[in-house]
């Protein structure tokens, strides 16, 4: 089946590179990283992506969700909402859905209250297991503040999260569920992710470097994304294909080969109907850890060859974990807007690995980008973005 | 005005577990291996007992099918362990805990079991759970149209989080085919939606904190295993209600 094309119609990002869409787009493209030695203790070293923006506290009337993580998700649908109120005026509020993604949700804050309840003090009063750890929470508080009446849930797979937030939005726009859908991802910086990754040995010292032959591990950042996206619109960017696979091959570890990546670019390509020649811009996943970089690349040579420019910003953001899919996907459809691909940061001419890796920022009118993600538990999505006929 | 979510929605098979009195407090989840088994998570091996159940009377090939997982809370049981450890004096998280932590924890495990290079999902909505998977689910069967299964569940929340009071863990899964099955016309049904009343659209109501996030999946399966018509409410607050109806 060859679906309607979903539109994209707004969004908004913040993340180490800025606090809002202008600023991030700006120092993608001038090739400045926004990972930084961190501003906390740690007991190892490493560099994160920490938020440009402060968080401002929740309205009273949601106090009761307050969170990191819900703070910047209500920041980023506040700013988006004069689009999403389009958006219910046109559709109607039943007919516009929520879809968002996270991997920790309000983990920050539970780290803080366990920490507290181990030395005796007792659980704060405005905790809830539900509105302040649990996933879905965001979703619900973003339900209230923005007025929409349409499904609204997270979806959580780790890395590839924000990614199957988009592609479950295309689905629900497909069947005639909802017109339009309010999709994304959030994360915020924790000490379990941070000392997780560092327990399996992948967390690097230095600043990333995805697809560098010196690369020795991630980043971890912190953000969100969101996008809005309509059944119809006046919009010159579209998502065309969605592609997900399992690699049922290890819960950390990627399939060597890639064959799980290949299969969901592959899906993404033949839902669109594009061929691989045709895509000018693949955002990698490309975390910087030898293993997966080199079974994504092996997947990107056999689907593309050395044709479109491959480009990991993860060097720049940091692994935005839940939101990493979602952001990337906007630095695509940007890419799109503005005929500009980013160069990989830290990667010279030694560096290969079998495809076209980007090493200067290009001037280049593309049609179609592609967005990988993948994920613990062996959880690859790729989303095709094109150019559409106005 | 009532709205049909997605595709008409054809149940091959239910599995179901919870604990019972004096005793199975321990589901067993033979779809992983022993090894697997070994390190899984109360919830995987809730889910892996489910999943199985339902995969042995369906007859869907598991290579197959696509997997869509919800949870509330997820792996709060791992979860707990990387804390304790965390705040502890040497900080030495295990790495096999935390990549069990995540919420597709059991997604990847499963997948991984069965070798299913297929779609798989795991998502959260509070106490909209049940709910939200079913909606899932028939947009899944309506736009893709492979063989499904469903699996949904909690488990017991940690009492250190949730001091006072605590509720039994459950799950359910709901294997689901593209088509009609033959001289079963009570395994299909349809997601609809309704508006709220006007007295349910201020906001959503904070789930009852005695009660299971995904407590409806016991009336749930009973009332789908009964096989009468009718309409069974999945909505547990929120601006619109879901539900099942059945003729």
């Amino acid at each position: 089946m060859h679906p309607a094309p979903v539109y994209c119609t707004d969004y908004r990002l913040c993340n180490a590179l800025g606090a809002d869409r202008e600023q991030v787009l700006n120092r993608l493209a001038s090739g400045q990283t926004g990972l930084l030695a961190p501003s906390f203790a740690l007991p190892f070293g490493t560099y994160v992506g920490e938020l440009a923006a402060e968080l401002g506290p929740l309205p009273l009337p949601f106090a009761r969700y307050d969170s990191r993580l819900a703070r910047l998700g209500y920041a980023l649908a506040t700013d988006l909402q004069s689009s999403i109120d389009a958006a219910i005026q046109r559709w109607g509020k039943r007919r516009v859905a929520l879809i968002l993604a996270t991997s920790t949700g309000g983990l920050l804050e539970t780290e803080s209250v366990h920490q507290g309840l181990a030395v005796g003090l007792p659980l704060p009063s405005g905790y809830g297991l539900l509105r302040t750890h649990g996933l879905g929470a965001t979703a619900e508080l973003l339900q209230q503040v923005l007025g929409t009446d349409g499904p609204a849930f997270v979806i959580s797979t780790a890395c590839s999260s924000s990614a199957k937030a988009l592609a479950s939005a295309q689905r629900l726009i497909q069947s005639g569920v909802a017109d339009a859908v309010i999709a994304g991802g959030l994360d915020t910086l924790c000490q379990t992710t941070l000392f997780g990754f560092q327990a399996l040995g992948i967390l690097s010292a230095e600043r990333c470097r995805p697809f560098a032959r010196a690369r020795n591990g991630i980043n971890i950042g912190e953000g969100g994304a969101l996008l809005l996206l309509e059944r119809e619109a006046d919009a010159e960017i579209a998502l065309l294909g969605c592609g997900e696979s399992s690699d049922a091959y290890h819960l950390s570890a990627p399939d060597p080969e890639g064959y799980g990546a290949e299969r969901a670019m592959r899906q993404a390509l033949e839902q669109a109907q594009v061929s691989p020649s045709e895509v000018g811009y693949v955002n990698a996943h490309g975390t910087g850890t030898p293993q997966n970089d080199a079974a994504e690349a092996l997947a990107l040579a056999r689907v593309f060859g050395t044709g479109p420019s491959i480009v990991s910003t993860k060097s720049y953001t940091g692994h935005l974990l839940g939101a990493a899919g979602a952001t990337e996907a906007i630095f695509c459809i940007a890419a799109l807007e503005q005929g500009q691909i980013p160069t990989n940061w830290g990667v010279d001419s030694e560096d290969a690995l079998g495809i076209r890796l980007g090493r200067e920022t290009l001037k280049s009118e593309i049609r179609y980008a592609l967005s990988n993600s993948f994920a613990f538990g062996g959880s690859n999505v790729s989303l095709l973005f094109g150019k559409v006929a106005p | 005005m009532k709205q049909i979510i997605g595709a008409r929605l054809h149940l091959a098979a239910i599995g179901f577990w919870q604990p019972t009195e004096g005793g199975n407090t321990a589901p067993e989840g033979n779809l992983l291996g022993t090894r697997a088994r070994g390190r899984a998570s109360h919830l995987t091996l809730m889910f892996a007992e489910v999943l199985g159940q339902a995969l042995a009377e369906s007859q869907i090939n598991p290579e197959e099918m696509a997997l869509i997982f919800g949870s509330a809370l997820g792996e709060m049981e791992r979860l707990i362990q990387l804390l304790t450890t965390l705040h502890g004096p040497t900080h030495d998280i295990s790495p096999l805990r935390f990549q069990t932590s995540v919420h597709n924890a059991s997604a990847g495990q499963l997948s991984i079991a069965l070798k299913n290079p297929n779609f798989s999902s795991s998502l959260a909505a509070g106490c909209n759970t049940v709910a939200m998977g079913f909606v899932e689910a028939a947009v899944w069967m309506q736009t893709r149209q492979t063989p499904l299964v469903l699996v949904l569940g909690d488990e017991a929340p940690p009492p250190e989080l949730h001091p006072g009071s605590t509720y039994a863990p459950l799950a359910a899964a709901f294997a689901f085919l593209p088509e009609a099955i033959p001289d079963q016309p009570s395994a299909t049904f349809q997601i609809v939606i309704t508006p709220a009343d006007s007295a349910n659209t201020e906001l959503p109501k904070i789930p009852n904190n005695l009660s299971n996030p995904c407590h409806l999946l016991e009336p749930l399966v009973s009332w789908l295993r009964a096989g009468t018509a009718g309409h069974f409410e999945l909505s547990l607050g929120g601006p619109t209600q879901y539900g099942i109806e059945r003729r």
